[in-house]
């Protein structure tokens, strides 16, 4: 085996270095025939007769050397390279051609690269962790509803309980807080996160600078004052400066010390929230780590000790595979030993074994966790789908070309034929060709990815700002994908048109004008390349249209309230530390400063703002007369609002009454809920006047209001209750806005008004809830547009191939249209024999496509919203588009037919 | 070696030039020749320069290695000495060769016998 690739190795060294080898081995020669002239000579020869002799002897030097240098060079290559010479002078001196199947083909590939690119960031990227395919999310199952997250102490009994070889660590959400570096005025916004002292040694992830936190920063509560920043931040906020450890920083009011950087690339394990900087878990209560609203606003007591408060999400590393199932068995064992403590508390047997299902599963987690990934990985499978069929079209297109050349070059190609090329070797030469196309594409089209990847990237991400949440680039994968395609669709759009131009009649190829040379095979393939580009693109048109309609239909959804004319300020009076008397007082004069700026109707406080998510999911809610069934759980999202709320965000009462000043704090609780609320818990009776609670019945429905929906509009609405702000006075959100105009035009001066009552009060952002609402559909923008623009490529596509091909087939049968004319056919009806030509390649593709789109909408029935994926309109039109455009499209090489002039045209055979 | 299957011509001209370089030492091509018409007793008049495909082909396949040096009359001349891989392919193929002709020997045998 050796020897055999050693040959190929200097074979090619030889190929590549030849020269020097052959006049190294004509000296070998000389030299032998020296040596044999000589021996002659001695045997007695004369020197003439000895040199003629020792020539015969020696054999034929031109022979020798030939076979020497044939046996230096790899024919294969050898041929190759002049296959890919020939096939770039070929390429240039038709530069229309070229230029228009790069550009063709570069759109598709580009297209490609750019959504793979973005494919891999989103659904292949692991995390930049060591061995990231050990690691492992701890989730309870449970029959009914959790958080999914876990208290401090569930995790501490977990963690000190068994015995996980790889460790176990736990972190809080990415929230924003409020970070001053020492020395400085401004403060900013941070992504901050929790974390225990395992947790960068669980991931493996080490210091750029300085060092991580470590199991020693996480012992006593409010006793670490220690940060680590991320590179990136670093490199945002710092500029890379090497002094950055050992500075001090305000996060949320405690002063931490910054005492490492992070690696490169690492910004935690949440795609689309990047951490700025991570905490001890220990630093909950001093850096004002607060998610949770509750309705008497007392939230202020540390987390850590507390059972009831979960609010960790906890990663273990173990191999997959025995590893895995040994620390899963582990951790349930400690785990099922809480349960059945916990499991005796429960008085319902029914509810207790239910209760006593509950198990812990260990979840893949190299690629990190990321919202993201779900929302966006139908969708993108489906843009993977079309982008792909658009590069389908496009080769059928540069098929096309390439057969219609194939014509023209008919009698190169017999010439080559008839001196001897072999079939092969003709079909590697045109494949070289298509290659040497597709690769020029690639490269152009990785320069349309860059671009296009990045604009994808931006899109997504909304008008949010802040740094995008996909990484998506150029990277290894994505070059070699592109790479993978490049040869791929040279093969796809070559190899057909190579068989079938090197299968040549060489008789008739070769006299001057051959009439029609291999009859109608060569345009039945072309017809049905252009037949089934008109299938493709139905498929994509339909797509496209079902998007564009579902969003509409997204867009137009009943929100509830009154959306337009509203401005949402996310305030953040938790972090400015507040006493509850301040608050009071800095509630009213929020309410009545911004009143007074010109636009504004009026101006309600609520704790969470309308398009956020209210986090609390209390626990253990009862309402009175509603009987759970076994293990349910009772899950109501609470807001607390102040007064003229209702009327301010446009929600209406639909019974009972709004919340007034006589409900204070010395008043019994009021709550007034949605219909959501009364038509899952009340179902058909009345819910004004019933009462709800933990532990005892102690809040009262006063009244019931339509369902609002704006975070999640294609959700069903969640049950919600709201509280009054009167009655507990806690830190708040939101300011909700309405105003009588745009209220875009509104926003700075609210967000003056707003800032001038108090510098103290970070505002975070003002934005119109309309342009919430958009931005929640991001996503199905985002896809709409995206198979909108694939959709028009592949019709332009389409139409494009089916010109050219009606057009060509127009040339060719001049001659015959001018008989045809001489002997009287009407313009009319000649112009009606190509469009029908052209109809019946279309109805072709439509009759072929429609299945096909049948069979493939089904895929898509969960990503659309308020209509059936066989949606009739939407196919039908999209039909009716696909005809249009190819009449259109077939119309010029018609008119062309109508006007041949018999004369010219007889004339020109 | 396996999977290479030279034709019988050109395998033994390969074998007798590494037998030869294996036994004489380094040689020059002129030398190789001579020495393997000698050793044929003139019976293998074969032009000298078919040599020369078979000494590249070894050179390839690292069997053997050249060098330019001064022959005993002071000419100039490349020198082809067997290496290592050489000396054990040399060993399989004298080792398969007397096996093969062996066999074709017997087989030769009982046919001539057996008519």
């Amino acid at each position: 085996m050796m020897g055999w690739l050693w040959m190929l190795v200097s074979r090619i060294r030889g190929w590549l270095w030849g020269r020097s080898a052959n006049e190294d081995f004509a000296r070998e020669l000389a030299s032998h025939l020296e040596m044999l002239t000589q021996e002659n000579v001695r045997r007695g020869m004369a020197p003439e007769e000895a040199r003629r002799a020792a020539r015969v002897r020696l054999g034929g030097m031109t022979q020798i050397g030939e076979q020497h240098r044939e046996m230096q060079t790899v024919p294969f290559l050898e041929t190759l390279a002049q296959d890919i010479r020939y096939g770039l002078r070929t390429l240039r001196k038709s530069p229309g051609f070229t230029s228009v199947a790069v550009l063709t083909l570069a759109l598709g590939i580009g297209a490609n690269s750019a959504i793979f690119s973005v494919f891999d960031g989103v659904m292949l990227a692991s995390l930049p962790v060591e061995r990231p395919q050990e690691l492992q999310k701890i989730r309870e199952e449970a029959r009914t509803r959790t958080s999914g997250r876990f208290s401090y102490l569930e995790f501490q009994r977990l963690r000190d309980g068994t015995h996980v070889s790889g460790g176990m660590a736990a972190m809080s959400r990415v929230v924003d807080a409020d970070l001053r570096v020492d020395g400085e005025r401004e403060q900013e916004l941070a992504k901050m996160q929790l974390v225990s002292g395992e947790y960068f040694v669980v991931l493996g992830v080490y210091p750029a600078l300085g060092r991580m936190l470590t199991p020693d920063d996480d012992l006593t509560m409010d006793g670490h004052p220690v940060a680590v920043i991320s590179s990136s931040y670093w490199q945002r906020r710092f500029g890379g400066a090497m002094d950055v450890v050992g500075k001090g920083i305000t996060l949320n009011g405690a002063h931490l010390t910054i005492v490492g950087v992070g690696p490169r690339k690492f910004t935690g394990v949440w795609m689309e929230e990047p951490v700025d900087v991570w905490v001890p878990l220990m630093m909950q209560t001093d850096v004002r780590y607060a998610q949770h609203y509750s309705a008497s606003g007392d939230d202020t007591k540390p987390w850590i000790p507390q059972e009831g408060i979960r609010w960790l999400d906890i990663i273990l590393r173990a191999k997959p595979g025995e590893e895995a199932t040994t620390a899963a068995a582990s951790v349930n064992s400690v785990y099922q030993q809480w349960v059945a403590r916990k499991a005796e508390t429960i008085g319902d047997s029914e509810e207790r074994k239910l209760f006593l299902q509950r198990k812990l599963v260990l979840d893949p987690f190299s690629r990190g966790s990321s919202s993201v990934r779900r929302e966006f990985g139908g969708p993108l499978f489906v843009l993977m789908g079309m982008v792909g069929l658009v590069l389908l079209i496009a080769c059928a297109n540069i098929a096309n070309l390439l057969l219609a050349r194939g014509e023209a070059r008919q009698r190169e190609i017999a010439v080559r034929l008839s001196i001897g090329a072999g079939r092969f070797r003709l079909i590697r030469q045109l494949l070289v060709e298509s290659l040497l196309l597709s690769g020029m594409a690639a490269a152009l089209g990785l320069l349309v990815a860059q671009w296009s990847s990045g604009l994808l990237v931006r899109l997504a991400s909304g008008i949010g700002g802040g740094p995008p949440p996909i990484r998506a680039g150029l990277d290894a994968p994505v070059l070699l994908f592109t790479s993978g395609l490049a040869v791929a669709t040279g093969i796809l759009f070559g190899l057909a048109p190579a068989l079938r131009m090197t299968r040549v009649e060489l008789s008739a190829a070769l006299k001057a004008r051959a009439f029609q040379v291999h009859g109608n095979s060569r345009i039945s393939l072309t017809k049905m390349l252009v037949a089934s580009q008109v299938a493709l693109s139905l498929l994509l048109v339909v797509g496209a249209g079902l998007f564009g309609r579902s969003l509409r239909n997204l867009m137009h959804v009943d929100s509830g309230f009154d959306r337009q004319h509203l401005l949402t300020v996310r305030i953040d009076t938790k972090s400015a530390g507040y006493s509850k008397a301040e608050l009071s007082t800095i509630y009213q004069r929020l309410v009545e400063r911004v009143e007074t700026v010109p636009g504004v109707r009026s101006v309600a406080i609520a704790a969470c703002g309308l398009s956020d998510q209210c986090y609390n999911f209390e626990d253990g809610l009862q309402i009175e007369g509603y009987e759970a069934h076994a293990g349910e759980q009772i899950l109501v999202q609470g807001n607390i609002v102040g007064p003229k709320y209702f009327s301010t965000v446009g929600m209406q009462l639909v019974e009972g009454r709004d919340f007034s000043e006589l409900d204070t704090e010395k008043t019994p609780i009021v709550a007034i809920v949605n219909e959501a609320l009364v038509g899952r818990y009340f179902a058909g009776r009345s819910a004004v006047g019933q009462r709800f609670g933990s532990g005892k019945y102690d809040r009262q429905i006063i009244g019931v209001v339509r369902d609002s929906r704006v975070s999640s509009i294609q959700e069903a609405p969640v049950p919600m209750a709201y509280y009054f702000l009167g009655q507990g006075i806690p830190p708040t959100e939101a300011i909700e806005v309405r105003t009588v105009a745009d209220p875009h035009w509104s926003e700075a001066e609210v967000r003056k008004a707003a800032a001038e009552v108090d510098p103290n009060l970070p505002i975070r952002s003002v934005m119109a809830v309309s342009d919430q609402v958009r931005d929640n559909l991001t996503e199905e923008r985002l896809v709409a547009f995206l198979t909108s623009a694939f959709g028009g490529l592949a019709l332009g596509l389409a139409c494009f191939g089916l010109y050219g091909v009606m057009s060509y087939a127009v040339a060719r049968r001049t001659s015959e249209l001018g008989i045809r004319i001489a002997l009287g056919a009407s313009a009319r009806q000649l112009l009606w024999g190509v469009l029908l030509e052209s109809l019946a390649l279309v109805g072709l593709g439509v009759a072929v496509g429609l299945p096909a789109v049948f069979a493939a909408s089904r895929f898509l029935s969960r990503m659309l919203y308020g209509l059936s994926p066989n949606d009739p309109l939407t196919i039908s039109g999209a039909t009716l588009i696909l005809v249009a455009v190819a009449v259109l499209a077939a119309f010029i090489p018609a008119r062309r037919a109508m006007r041949v002039d018999p004369m010219v045209a007889l004339r020109y055979e | 070696m396996p999977g290479e299957k030279p034709g019988i011509l050109q395998g033994t001209l390969d074998l007798m030039v590494l037998k030869t370089l294996e036994t004489m030492g380094p040689q020059h091509g002129y030398g190789i020749a001579r020495r393997i018409e000698q050793i044929s007793e003139d019976a293998l008049q074969l032009n000298q320069g078919t040599i020369y495909p078979s000494l590249t082909r070894l050179l390839q396949k690292k069997w053997i290695s050249a060098e330019w040096g001064t022959s005993e009359n002071n000419r100039k001349a490349k020198f082809y000495s067997i290496t290592r891989a050489g000396r054990k392919q040399l060993a399989h193929e004298a080792r398969s060769w007397e096996r093969i002709s062996g066999v074709i020997g017997r087989v030769l045998k009982t046919v001539a016998s057996g008519e």
